[in-house]
């Protein structure tokens, strides 16, 4: 009697935690890839789900949020125009938004899929960051609004 | 009902790969022998402009500030516009001559080096080495050798001014740019740098 209920409880929490998981990568991941290139340099891979940056940006409080008026002021110049790019950039084609190769260093910064991914590789490291265009066109969006909130409450601006 | 479903996937696929890009591309064959390549789909461009709100940029209007000017330059381009092709403007300097042109629907400038542009740039490379020029990391063009050619469609430079009479009328330029195909905007050569401004429908600078 209490095996079946066990096994019922365990299959629900299973489930519950799988679901969670699924939610949480659904938004798709944010990769950070870096190499370093002397011998026995690191290797730092971070997978991580793409939602985890909204939500944290969501659930911080605003006054622990408090940006310098200087910041305040270019993040609501620039950023209103970062979610636009980034949601517009979805619509785009595919290819390569901006490479820059020389004797020392390469940058390659492309949109691929629904992602924005930026490539460096210089003598010292490799580094591959990819983002979804959602997730930065989110954010910026949430950045923005803090910081014109902050710009509207604060009567010295 | 496949022919219904079909249209709009086509129409749509349509518009979105027919959409224009903006290329730059910069060579370098001197110091780190840089290249760069940018490319922008016009659209992205389009609906990008009207929100950036820095220094003199706003809602896609660039404000100039040209006080000692008393011409109008919306009155000047439509002037040119109802005239015969033809060369407007020539400076023959020793450093440079200049000579701007109407050329079919285009407003064409060119700037090609003077007779003597080469002895002052010796003189001035001379001058830049006596100087602290250790903390230049970027090269800079050679204005002695330097080619330029602009070659702008006159519907472009008539949106760029039709905003107020102090501002370029920037997103109204760069929607008549998007309707034009295959179009060389800048060349820039000198004798270790070349760059180039185009648009075409490739997403790539190949």
């Amino acid at each position: 009697m209490i095996m079946p209920m066990l096994g019922k409880g365990a299959a629900i929490l299973g489930g519950a935690v799988l679901l969670c998981g699924a939610a949480a990568y659904s938004a798709g991941v944010v990769c950070v890839d870096v190499q370093e290139k002397k011998p026995g340099g690191h290797h730092i891979f971070l997978p991580l789900p793409a939602l985890a940056g909204p939500a944290a940006l969501a659930l911080i409080p605003a006054h622990h949020m408090h940006m310098p008026i200087n910041d305040r002021r270019e993040a609501s110049q620039i950023l209103p125009a970062v979610e636009i790019a980034a949601q517009e950039l979805e619509r785009c084609p595919d290819g390569t938004l901006v490479e820059v190769e020389s004797a020392h260093e390469t940058v390659h910064i492309k949109k691929d899929g629904g992602y924005l991914t930026i490539d460096v590789d210089d003598p010292n490291e490799t580094v591959h960051v990819a983002v979804p265009l959602r997730i930065v066109g989110t954010m910026a969006g949430q950045i923005a609004r803090r910081a014109e909130q902050q710009r509207g409450s604060d009567p010295s601006i | 009902m496949t022919k219904k479903l079909l249209l709009p996937l086509l129409l749509s696929s349509t518009f979105v790969f027919a959409d224009s890009w903006l290329h730059v591309k910069v060579d370098n064959s001197e110091g780190d022998k840089e290249h760069v390549r940018v490319n922008v789909p016009l659209s992205l461009a389009e609906k990008v402009l009207p929100a950036i709100q820095v220094n003199k940029i706003h809602q896609g209007k660039l404000q100039l500030n040209h006080e000692n000017v008393s011409v109008d330059p919306r009155a000047l381009v439509d002037a040119v516009r109802h005239t015969a092709d033809g060369v407007f403007v020539t400076v023959d300097s020793d450093q440079q001559k200049v000579r701007v042109a109407k050329e079919g629907g285009y407003l064409v400038v060119q700037v090609r080096p003077g007779p003597n542009a080469g002895k002052d740039a010796d003189r001035a490379k001379e001058k830049e080495k006596e100087s602290d020029s250790r903390s230049r990391k970027h090269h800079q063009m050679d204005k002695s050798t330097e080619n330029v050619d602009v070659r702008l469609p006159l519907d472009v430079v008539e949106a760029l001014l039709s905003g107020g009479r102090d501002e370029l009328d920037l997103g109204a330029a760069l929607k008549v740019l998007s309707s034009h195909k295959d179009l060389a905007l800048v060349t820039v050569n000198d004798k270790s740098q070349t760059v180039r401004i185009w648009i075409d429908d490739k997403s790539s600078s190949e």
